[in-house]
């Protein structure tokens, strides 16, 4: 049901990986991104496959989830695949029919490309996997600080981040309860035409706007009482700190990426 | 009498192969009659909730049956809605449910998704209004106009305007005032009387089920801890401390003097019925 939605896909775990700062992991992750951009041949792309295998492994993820997060993406790398293979029309041919041009080089680059959207996901996925989404957006609170210095408020920003994600499942569980409800009084959510689905979901959607703005009263009353102003001189009760794994982790990716550069000037 | 709920071996597991997999109801086997007033009372996280989402098939048991009427409704779409108008279920807090422009057009959608016509839908609506004691001049407000524990009233209306056979409520009386809490709970005795309808009341408050359960279902733990006559469940007052349940406060008066030596019988558990039991025994003195 609507609870199996899972927004911030945070998987709770106590592997190294988890236990780095999330602003390391942040910076590591961009990291990562650029490496796969930098590597221009199969064997830069396959340290970068064995670097995201690395990583997975130490941060003790299961499989399965995964599968999770490639799923949404396999229609964009159907279509990448297809796209390189039909149009990149050099090299060797490998098929032809018709106005159909296959070319060896199409393949490979084809090849390329999808290992490089894999990669791609399953690095970012293992920052979200690791990392909860109140510590990431701390982290980028803290990564984006020197921008307060040209007016961008930045703890707002993040604040209002925070907010948004901590309500998330209080939204989810306050419309499953209201759908009930409304199913229980014979409500029927999934049938009729478009327009009878649409007038279907006015008995939830009006509940639901009433008890959010009572909520976001409630909660601004509340941080009022607390004196909250703004960030202004404000500290935090978790802070965020380097460890020797964040040192473990840099190094670690560092020698990856000057692998994939000795890789690109080695094989030409 | 005939049962007009029944379950059989009913379990139903969350989460089911996930990490964050627990047992909510565990071979939960239980037989309700016709025309009763039930108690259900338990701890938070006892299954309560999930128990009562079971009779109107909002929940799918993971195993075991459920019989509405002596009909299971395994999977039958129709039968499914037919069990959700034969089965009432106000969830707790139900004034977060009301959206309509007037009191009168959300106690009606009820029965107008039965599909009944207007006159009906109509004498249905002043009827429900009736037993919880909405005026006219109230139909015609905003929902959002009424003072909270008007709003509960005119939630609960909109289901009985169904006109179940079976009215559950969840918590009907919590975050009311005393007041309210009396009037919600005099409202169901009322109901009950005119309707001769089976009622079943999930509560935490024991004051409140004694006073009108004609028998208690105490889950614990996902488990039937016991389903019994209301007096013959407050017999067991010292188990259900075990379990974290309070008695009422007259039982636990009663149950002092008990050890005191001042035995006044162990099936008090009303303040009418303790005043009887205390004149009663005065005369025999």
């Amino acid at each position: 049901m609507l609870k199996d939605i899972t927004l911030g896909q945070y998987f709770p775990g106590n592997s190294p990986i988890h236990k780095m700062d999330a602003r390391v992991k942040l910076v590591l992750t961009v990291a990562f991104i650029v490496m796969l951009f930098m590597a221009d041949n199969m064997w830069g792309l396959l340290v970068g496959i064995i670097y995201s295998i690395f990583t997975f492994a130490v941060s003790r993820i299961p499989v399965s989830m995964l599968g999770k997060s490639l799923k949404p993406i396999v229609p964009i790398v159907i279509f990448t695949a297809l796209l390189n293979i039909l149009f990149v029309r050099t090299g060797d041919v490998l098929f032809e029919w018709s106005f159909l041009k296959i070319t060896y080089e199409g393949v490979d680059t084809a090849i390329f490309m999808v290992v490089r959207i894999i990669c791609l996901i399953i690095g970012s996925s293992l920052l979200t996997y690791t990392t909860s989404p109140i510590d990431l957006t701390d982290a980028i609170e803290r990564l984006l600080s020197p921008l307060k210095k040209i007016h961008v408020p930045v703890h707002e920003l993040a604040m209002i981040m925070t907010i948004a994600l901590r309500f998330i499942p209080t939204l989810i569980e306050e419309t499953d309860k209201i759908m009930n409800a409304q199913k229980a009084r014979g409500s029927e959510l999934d049938t009729g035409t478009l327009m009878q689905k649409v007038k279907g979901m006015l008995p939830i959607f009006i509940p639901l706007f009433v008890s959010s703005f009572r909520r976001a009263e409630e909660l601004a009353t509340a941080m009022e009482c607390r004196c909250y102003h703004g960030g202004e001189g404000r500290t935090r009760m978790k802070q965020l700190k380097t460890s020797y794994r964040d040192l473990i982790g840099c190094v670690v990716t560092a020698l990856f990426i000057a692998a994939v550069v000795a890789v690109n000037i080695l094989v030409k | 009498m005939s049962s007009i709920i029944k379950t059989q071996n009913l379990t139903y597991v969350y989460g089911e192969n996930t990490p964050f997999r627990r047992v909510a109801l565990d071979n939960v086997s239980i037989e309700i009659n016709d025309g009763e007033i039930i108690g259900i009372i338990g701890h938070t996280g006892s299954g309560k909730s999930t128990l009562i989402q079971h009779f109107n098939g909002l929940l799918k048991p993971t195993s075991g049956d459920v019989f509405i009427d002596g009909e299971g409704f395994k999977d039958d779409k129709d039968k499914l809605r037919e069990v959700r108008f034969k089965v009432g279920l106000v969830f707790q807090y139900p004034e977060y449910q009301l959206f309509e422009e007037t009191v009168y057009k959300d106690i009606s959608y009820g029965p107008k998704n039965m599909g009944l016509d207007e006159g009906e839908i109509d004498r249905r609506v002043r009827s429900a209004a009736e037993l919880v004691g909405l005026d006219d001049a109230q139909l015609e407000k905003s929902p959002f106009e009424l003072s909270g524990g008007q709003k509960r009233r005119a939630a609960i209306a909109g289901v009985m305007a169904m006109e179940p056979k079976v009215l559950i409520l969840d918590e009907p009386a919590s975050g009311l005032d005393p007041q309210g809490r009396d009037k919600i709970f005099d409202m169901i005795r009322h109901y009950h009387d005119e309707k001769q309808n089976t009622v079943l009341i999930v509560s935490h408050s024991m004051e409140d089920i004694a006073k009108i359960a004609d028998r208690i279902l105490v889950m614990n733990e996902g488990r039937v801890f016991c389903f019994d006559k209301t007096s013959d469940v407050f017999k067991r007052s010292s188990e259900l401390e075990g379990i974290g349940l309070s008695t009422p406060q007259i039982t636990r008066v009663f149950d002092k003097l008990r050890e005191k030596g001042v035995d006044l019988g162990d099936d008090v558990y009303t303040v009418k019925f303790a005043e009887k039991r205390i004149r009663e025994g005065l005369e025999n003195n």
